[in-house]
């Protein structure tokens, strides 16, 4: 191989540091107009009227637009349950809910009008909390449930939903309560994981504008191909006439995953005939989405030789106000759950909660991060108590390459063994430096999503070849590896290849650039795609033609070949999930005991990734994704005070900066070759990222002499932590 | 909103007399912030980034005044030896794009309890010398500051500057717990300054303003340097804060922290004294 597993520069470094890479913020439209959103400021009220006459009075304002004015059209989106407005109809159901869209000439306008839209509610009885919407009399946010999309992809199990429940998730196998009632020890505990922001530098954005009739969206959007059919249905166009496009986005991390503000941009354009941008501020995406915070009562039971015999999850999931993306959050978390072990007996339930909350959808990790604190934390509680080491115990009972740890899905794909003995030999484990906690743990989340993939590679009669895929770039190096690809497949240089991306108007259906797939199934999409456009060269110019002569003499003059190639639920990637994404991360920690405060000393991963088609860039996911566990863990979190959110902004919610970074970062790559992407890869980003809440707490249970429960681990509930006199977990 | 930019201290001081609605500006690290989240909509701006004056600092006798555009970046390069326990409060400030523009004057013009350099102020026993066109005064720094986000600055005046004592062999010491900006970490700060006969200390965070711990200073001014003693400094200073339970923490925590930061604090100085 020449160019895969190098790590080249990236191929938008030069236009990224140099500020010349265009955003969608970045982009203007002629005509265009600007749009702003005026919120509501009830967490749960009916609303009785909206005076809009003192904002369409400020001059320059186009236009002011309500929910209940753009009847007969059906504002709401959603790619599982069609229930969120883009802007309040009848009800608002959580505080900072669009309740108006103003289009105004310049964004100042459109702002100032904003504030002056004026709504009359009528309060009704709120629930802020996930538990008690799940309990007997809480007030039920959707009393008419809409039916879910049908589409494969998003098949849901569970119970029924009524009332508040907004999906479940619930299997099992074995005799959990034989082997609970069996076991020498049986751990039970209930951890938090907090509601989080997953802040990205470009707040969500999109310009719409209908032309020559079709909608023509540019957005900050992760998967433009959802968003097409959201907006599709909202106009009643065919997807053939709804182009959504997404230049370079500035982060995304699963919060620009479905769709945002597109519906608004959109319903601005199609109101005033104008182009209209709507771009939000932080605070602004914070009122948005956030991920799902988790109640997790967690139950294992082991046989004295530290055999894992069973495991008994109840998860209750705060999902707030919309369903967006959490039924498919609450059917990852019951598959992460209960770990990579060879189990006997599992019992998982999971239930997603409605409550008058910022609507949660995806995150990085996406559901693991909050079941693996549990899961974790057990196993180093039950190794402390047996006796037993906590890399021993784990050993013991991690799954061996190929095992299954759901039946019926693909077997796990990695060798985990080898992974915990790279990681806690970089640890150092068991002896930690003097006052020091050394915290580790391990991962495996189905990922990949559903493996719908299709690209498309050209020839070019000068010997170069360009590719177009739905993949969008959000930082995370998907042009730079694709090319990589590319170029390997096709044996050219990276000058002599390009990467057209994620423009539905132009570019190949992707489903989706989330959990982890990019490399690994866009990466064999576009081999397919290669492998066709060869096969076309040897068909006119036989085998081992160069192109640019099979074209020269197939056109004379001009002329290219275009090949296809797709990746389907088919063959090879038949089994669910495409592949496992595994998460073995851990860390050396010190606790100042009598303040409480954490200082994490060293963070060590491991990247389980198959093969690095670029190393570089594999470090910089691992990295990335393991410092937002680290904010997770120390200091991120949505706090609700009453109905309102008391930290909606990046002052009071603080995201790791450079000075939290450990001192010392040790990241080590696994490559086996063992997964189903490009030359043995899998995929990377989040993995990294689901161990550490857990690691971290772990290190500090190994200091001050008890496991925590809840994070993040700020100083005040490290310092209870220590203070608490009743007995481990 | 009109905007004033003054290219001297007189130009200044009576642009303040002819516009009292206008809000002063320096670093804007605050005054921005405030804008931003649309919580203030003041009439006019008053920027001072233009007053020479104002960025300056200079000996005098017993001490050092400093200009209240002398940024934390300054306060840590120019004045740490001079004032040790200013500059270990300036590198806890905000990062280094908010110490190159924050100044020690919005600090207290801004006079929020968690402001990080008014500890060390309060425990130097520092005045803030204030001015207007009818002519400048200074005010010791605890009465300056009377109320959460609160002072005595009258509508005509601006900040000049702030008058700091030095003493022979002070050992000063800053500590906080937490991180300012970050809503659901408690925090709370101490600073304390010690020199011959005399100990100043002062609490932020953890209060409506920053406080002076008046027996806490008695007893460990007459103290010997022992275990035993900042142990017991701590608890006096812990029961001098009038903390309150909030979604940032408990008082109970913050009381807590507050002997540790306390009790270390006055250990570190009695041993730099010593040393
Ligand atoms: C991200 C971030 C992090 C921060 N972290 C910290 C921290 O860790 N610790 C901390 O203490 N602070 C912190 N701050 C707050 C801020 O940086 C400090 O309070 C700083 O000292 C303000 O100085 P400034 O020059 O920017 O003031 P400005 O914002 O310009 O002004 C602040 C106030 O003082 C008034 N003012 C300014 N100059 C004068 C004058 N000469 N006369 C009269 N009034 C005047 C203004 O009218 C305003 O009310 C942070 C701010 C941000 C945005």
């Amino acid at each position: 191989m020449k160019v895969a597993g190098q790590s080249v520069p990236r191929v938008d470094g030069p236009a990224k540091v140099t500020g010349r890479a265009r955003y969608a913020l970045d982009l203007t439209v002629p005509g265009m107009t600007h749009g702003a959103v005026a919120r509501s400021d009830r967490a749960h009220a009916r609303i009785l009227s909206v005076d809009t006459g003192e904002a369409e009075a400020v001059n320059g304002v186009l236009e002011v637009i309500t929910g209940a004015s753009l009847a007969p059209l059906d504002l709401r989106f959603g790619h599982v349950v069609r229930d969120h407005p883009a802007l309040a109809v009848d009800r608002v159901l959580y505080h900072g809910e669009p309740v108006a869209l103003v289009v105004a000439e310049t964004r100042r306008a459109a702002e100032r009008a904003a504030r002056l839209v004026s709504v009359d509610y009528e309060d009704l009885p709120a629930v802020m909390d996930a538990d008690e919407a799940l309990g007997e009399g809480a007030p039920v946010l959707h009393p008419e449930r809409i039916e879910r999309t049908k589409d494969e992809g998003l098949d849901q199990g569970g119970e029924a939903l009524v009332g508040n429940l907004c999906a479940a998730a619930d299997f099992g196998w074995g005799d959990v309560d034989a082997a609970l009632a069996a076991a020498d020890l049986v751990l039970e505990g209930e951890y938090r994981y907090p509601m989080l922001y997953g802040y990205a530098m470009e707040p969500y954005n999109a310009i719409a504008s209908f032309e020559e009739g079709s909608l023509v969206v540019y957005s900050t959007a992760q998967h433009p191909y959802m968003v097409r059919e959201d907006l599709a249905r909202i106009f009643a166009l065919p997807l053939a006439r709804v182009r959504v496009v997404v230049p370079y986005v500035g982060g995304g991390y699963g919060s620009k995953s479905y769709t945002k503000v597109e519906p608004l941009a959109a319903l601005g354009a199609y109101v005033t005939g104008r182009p209209v941008r709507v771009a939000l501020s932080v605070e602004e995406s914070i009122l948005t989405t956030r991920s799902d915070g988790a109640r997790v009562r967690a139950r294992s039971a082991f046989a004295a030789d530290g055999t894992l015999l069973a495991r008994d999850f109840d998860v209750v999931m705060d999902s707030g106000a919309y369903t967006d993306n959490s039924p498919v959050v609450c059917a990852k978390l019951a598959n992460r759950c209960f770990g990579p072990y060879r189990i006997g007996a599992v019992r998982v339930r999971v239930r997603s909660a409605f409550t008058n909350t910022v609507p949660a959808s995806s995150l990085r990790g996406f559901g693991a991060p909050q079941g693996n604190l549990a899961g974790e934390l057990q196993m180093d509680d039950a190794a402390d108590r047996l006796g037993i080491d906590a890399l021993a115990l784990r050993l013991k009972n991690v799954v061996r390459p190929g095992e299954e740890i759901l039946p019926g899905k693909r077997g796990i794909d990695a060798d985990l063994p080898a992974d915990l003995d790279l990681l806690t030999t970089s640890l150092g484990w068991p002896n930690a430096p003097e006052g020091r906690g050394i915290g580790f743990g391990i991962s495996a989340s189905d990922a990949g999503a559903h493996p719908t993939s299709v690209a498309m590679v050209r020839l070019h009669a000068d010997g170069s070849a360009s590719a177009a895929v739905g993949a969008t770039e959000l930082g995370q190096g998907s042009r730079t590896v694709l090319s990589q690809i590319l170029a390997e497949q096709l044996g050219l240089p990276m000058e002599k290849v390009a990467i057209v991306a994620a423009d539905t108007g132009v570019t190949p259906y992707e489903r989706t650039t989330g959990a982890s797939r990019t490399t690994a199934l866009v990466g064999r999409s576009l081999m397919a795609a290669c492998a066709d456009a060869k096969r076309r060269v040897a068909e006119l110019a036989g085998e081992g033609a160069e192109f640019a002569d099979a074209i020269k003499a197939f056109f004379g003059a001009g002329g290219e070949i275009i090949g296809v190639g797709a990746v389907r639920r088919h063959g090879e990637f038949r089994k669910m999930p495409p592949f496992w994404e595994i998460g073995c991360s851990g860390v050396v920690a010190a606790v100042d005991a009598e303040t409480g405060r954490v200082r994490v000393e060293q963070l060590s991963t491991v990247g389980d990734v198959g093969f690095a088609i670029n190393p570089a860039l594999v470090h910089g996911q691992d990295l990335g994704a393991a410092t937002m566990g680290l904010g997770a863990a120390l200091s991120e979190q949505l706090v609700y005070d009453g109905q309102t959110l008391a930290n909606p902004n990046v002052v009071d919610y603080r995201v790791p900066r450079c000075s939290d970074i450990p001192e010392r970062l040790d990241q080590i790559l696994a490559q086996r070759q063992d997964g189903i992407g490009p030359y043995g890869a899998k995929g990377a980003g989040e993995g990294t990222l689901n161990p550490v809440g857990a690691a971290v707490a772990a290190a500090v249970g190994r200091i001050v002499g008890r496991y925590p429960r809840e994070l993040p681990l700020t100083p005040e509930r490290v310092w209870r932590l220590a203070q608490t006199e009743d007995a481990r977990v | 909103m009109e905007f004033l930019q003054p290219p001297g201290w007189r130009e200044a001081l009576e642009a303040r007399a002819a516009h009292p609605d206008a809000l002063p500006i320096w670093g804007g690290t605050d005054v921005m912030v405030e804008l931003n989240f649309a919580r203030t909509r003041p009439a006019a701006l008053l920027d001072l980034t233009h007053v020479p004056e104002l960025s300056r600092w200079e000996s005098e006798d017993g001490g050092v005044r400093i200009g209240a555009g002398v940024t934390y970046t300054r306060l840590i390069a120019e004045l740490g030896d001079r004032l040790p326990g200013l500059a270990m409060a300036s590198r806890t400030v905000g990062s280094p794009q908010i110490r190159n523009r924050g100044t020690i004057g919005g600090n207290l013009g801004s006079s929020s309890p968690a402001g990080d350099a008014l500890p060390p102020l309060y425990a130097a026993g520092a005045s803030v010398e204030v001015a207007s066109v009818r002519g400048a005064r200074r005010i010791p720094i605890d009465e300056f500051i009377v109320g959460p986000k609160r002072n005595v600055l009258g509508e005509d005046e601006l900040i000049a500057g702030v008058f700091v004592p030095v003493r022979d062999d002070a050992a000063q010491q800053f500590a906080k717990v937490g991180t300012r900006n970050a809503m659901v970490i408690a925090v709370c700060s101490f600073a304390v300054d010690v020199s011959e006969g005399r100990v100043g200390t002062c609490i932020g965070s953890a209060g409506p303003t920053p406080i002076r711990a008046r027996e806490a200073e008695a007893f460990a001014a007459s103290a010997a340097p022992e275990d035993a003693a900042a142990r017991e400094f701590g608890e006096l200073v812990a029961a001098a804060a009038s903390p309150i339970d909030d979604v940032r923490g408990t008082a109970a925590y913050r009381r807590h922290a507050l002997s540790v930061l306390a009790r270390r604090t006055i250990t570190w100085a009695w041993e730099t004294r010593c040393a």
